[in-house]
């Protein structure tokens, strides 16, 4: 289980699910510079989007390993950010989009000690946003839908299986902690030959001085909060070929299996999760 | 420590102070993009430093087969000075990697020489589109040399295709990417190995010398996919090679490929072939057998029974086909589609290639994956396939996806899954197929007529089929029955 190739003819899919509810307004630091939450979630997004892009990149153009979905959650309700019709859309199609481009600097230390900034051109698919509530029972209940009828299509029964990203900062305004169960369960359940559907939920805080936890084993690494607790509830174990990333994520000594969970993770954190996310599939 | 695609990205747009060795790098880039594509196993970058240009290449699976086997061919493996090889440097710890968290990583990277040179796929379709045929033909022999040589040295490239050969100034061939390279030492699956790099290299040595005898022949060959066996061997049936005392080689090499199920496995016949092809300089002439003049009898008939042969004005385009049920297949600008008799376009040109309807149907190809369209243009099998053989006297389509064989029927429906390691041709009412390495015989609904027992299987003729069996190798009838041998 969990190691499908991904091919063109049976490509896999990352659904992210993003809050966009009123406490994404905080500041909070993203790579060394301050910001929003909501802008630095939109950042890790929009450099995930890239990165997947480019995996995809072969000598003779972008090949369709990929189906990516963006969906945000707030007062406004739940919409694809990706600013189509289409809820699911393929690299070629992302990275044909007219979108604006921003330049992202970054200072690095030299071995030598000295300092240098780095700079990259990066495409802005998702802008950022917030406002009011947090439905985010509503936004895994449109995830849910997403993957069960992704999964049933022919070309992907056998595909590696889909993976959710639930990018959120505080706690579900639409529903009791058992529908929040519920459905992330029936999310749990679908799934392909390959295997189910993995659910990771980052949670993440501006809150640098709070106990942060990435991947627990069980939920006693968590803070004792009925909210962590459950947020590990609902998240998938993460199977075991992801491990080498984990550990050196963690940096040191992990008890396997873990739980596809943040708590109180920095947003700079973020992008690493989700890339550990996305790195264990292989693409032929 | 995990580094990504972007955290690579990064250090080469950025080169100051993150390379050890190498002074003065920079990217090379296109439209202010960095040129690099991601493979299975490595990241490679298109870059330049000391007025050299190099494929930077980075492993981002530690320990990989493909990471270890450019150590050691970076190192003294045997032969690899040869003419044919761009050169390699294995540079440990050279570059400076910062990962999703700033933390810095000294990285190995391979980088190999890329001189002044034209990838072949491009060099045929420049050079055929010139009809150029003085370079096609003195490439085509040195391919020729170029995979003997191989042959003779015992050495397996890896990745034979098109864009893995460039072709230099001097019209000579020169491999790169061989980071699968193996040999009997390096290799204990050596043989096996070999045969993919053997057919790769038949297919690539045919298509070349087809092309130095007839470049009009490039679009409807499909172009670069004509390098590719599976699509070459497609072809072959439909070609027609005059005069009929051409020399023996090039008719050995088709039979080869025809006959070869995937794997040539006979390194010494194919160098010889090879070397044969290398110093032959007939002349001949090369075409597609017109199979228009099959299909009439089947089209529609009545009053609105559409003429068939309307000689309308093509010239607006590249290139176009033979009219078939009543549609002509037709190509501009590298894109395939179709006109009615009147030339007006019936099925846009949006296909890589397309190929003519034959009760119904037509093959089209695009991004590389083969599909099935009816008359109406309507997608009957969407491009998915790496392999789309339509039998329209069956009305069945051999598909292949991932190394897997199945069969559709003529909407499109699975009637056999993919589950096939191989399967041979579906016309002699039997189809040879292999599953688990060994070989049986499948009816066209997908049911299996005679048992998987066989080492190997052949086409059945005149109501009979050669098998293989440990060391036996006799005929058997259509219900699986030995035959007395004559």
């Amino acid at each position: 289980m969990y190691t499908a190739r991904i091919t063109r003819t049976h490509p896999t899919a990352f659904v992210i699910l993003i809050d966009q509810s009123g406490s994404m307004e905080e500041p909070t630091s993203f790579c060394g510079e301050r910001m929003s939450k909501a802008e630095a979630v939109a950042r890790a997004t929009n450099m995930l989007i890239s990165e997947l892009i480019n995996r995809c990149r072969r000598e003779d153009g972008c090949r369709d390993y990929f189906d990516i979905a963006v969906i945000g959650y707030s007062g406004r309700g739940i919409a694809s950010l990706l600013g189509t019709r289409q809820t699911f859309l393929r690299p070629t199609q992302l990275a044909g989009m007219d979108v604006p481009q921003t330049t992202l600097t970054k200072e690095r230390r030299l071995p030598n000690g000295q300092t240098v900034l780095s700079t990259m051109r990066q495409k802005q698919w998702i802008q950022p946003t917030a406002h009011a509530d947090t439905p985010m029972c509503a936004a895994l209940t449109r995830a849910y839908r997403l993957v069960r009828d992704w999964c049933r299509q022919r070309g992907n029964q056998s595909s590696y299986p889909p993976t959710i990203f639930n990018i959120t900062d505080g706690e579900a305004s639409d529903g009791s902690d058992s529908e929040l169960i519920e459905i992330a369960d029936k999310i749990r359940s679908v799934g392909t030959e390959d295997g189910k559907t993995l659910l990771i939920n980052l949670h993440i805080t501006s809150h640098a001085e709070l106990p942060r936890t990435l991947f627990p084993s069980s939920e006693e690494e968590l803070p004792d909060e009925p909210y962590a607790r459950l947020l590990y509830r609902m998240s998938s174990p993460i199977p075991e070929t992801y491990n080498e990333h984990i550990s050196d994520l963690r940096d040191g000594a992990t008890a396997f299996p873990v739980r596809g969970i943040s708590y109180n993770a920095s947003a700079t954190e973020l992008v690493g999760m989700m890339n550990i996310g996305t790195v264990s599939a292989t693409i032929t | 420590m995990t580094l990504t695609l972007t955290n690579l990205t990064e250090s080469i747009l950025n080169p100051y102070g993150r390379f050890r060795t190498l002074g003065n790098l920079s990217a090379v880039c296109d439209a202010g993009e960095p040129v690099f594509s991601a493979m299975t196993h490595s990241y490679n970058f298109l870059v330049e430093t000391g007025g050299r240009r190099y494929l930077l290449k980075y492993f981002f699976r530690p320990g990989s087969r493909a990471e270890t086997t450019a150590r050691l061919l970076a190192g003294s493996l045997p032969g690899l000075d040869s003419a044919y090889l761009a050169g390699i440097r294995y540079l440990d710890r050279e570059i400076l990697v910062f990962d999703d968290r700033g933390a810095p990583m000294l990285c190995d990277i391979l980088i190999q020489e890329i001189p002044e040179s034209t990838a072949l796929g491009e060099f045929a379709r420049k050079h055929c589109a010139a009809g150029d045929t003085a370079s096609l033909r003195t490439l085509s022999a040195e391919l020729c040399r170029m995979g003997a040589w191989l042959l003779s040295a015992d050495l397996v490239h890896g990745n034979l295709r098109p864009s893995n050969i460039l072709v230099t100034p001097a019209l000579k061939p020169l491999l790169i990417n061989f980071d699968h390279m193996a040999t009997p030492q390096t290799d204990e699956h050596f043989d096996r190995v070999a045969n993919a790099d053997n057919t790769a290299l038949a297919t690539l040595a045919l298509t070349c010398h087809i092309l130095s005898q007839a470049p009009a022949l490039y679009t409807a060959l499909g172009g670069h996919l004509a390098f590719q066996p599976r699509h070459l061997r497609q072809l072959l049936s439909r070609l027609v090679l005059s005069p009929d005392g051409v020399p023996g080689a090039i008719h050995d090499l088709i039979r080869m490929l025809e006959e070869c199920r995937d794997t040539i496995s006979d390194r010494k016949r194919l160098a010889d072939l090879l070397l044969e092809l290398a110093g032959n300089e007939t002349r001949m002439t090369i075409g597609f057998r017109d199979t228009s003049a099959e299909l009439p009898e089947r089209l529609p008939t009545g009053p609105e029974r559409p003429e068939i042969r309307v000689q309308a004005d093509l010239s607006a385009y590249d290139w176009h086909g033979t009219s078939s049920e009543t549609l002509t297949c037709v190509a501009r600008d590298g894109r395939f589609g179709y006109v009615d008799g009147q030339a007006n376009e019936a099925i846009p040109l949006i296909y890589d290639w397309a190929c003519d309807f034959r009760e119904g149907r037509a093959v089209v190809v695009r991004d590389d994956l083969y599909g099935m369209i009816d008359r109406s243009g309507r997608e009957i099998v969407a491009p998915a396939y790496e392999l789309l053989d339509w039998d329209a006297d069956n009305g069945i389509a051999k598909v292949m996806s991932e190394g897997l064989f199945g069969l559709l029927n003529r909407l499109g429906e699975e009637i056999v899954p993919l589950i096939y390691e191989w399967m041979g041709e579906m016309d002699s009412g039997l189809i040879p197929a292999r599953k688990d390495d060994r070989y049986g015989y499948l009816r066209r609904d997908g049911s299996v007529a005679i048992p998987f027992v066989f080492d190997d299987a052949y086409d059945f003729a005149d109501g009979r089929a050669l098998v293989l069996r440990g060391e036996s190798a006799y005929y058997i009838d259509p219900e699986g029955n030995a035959l007395p041998s004559a």
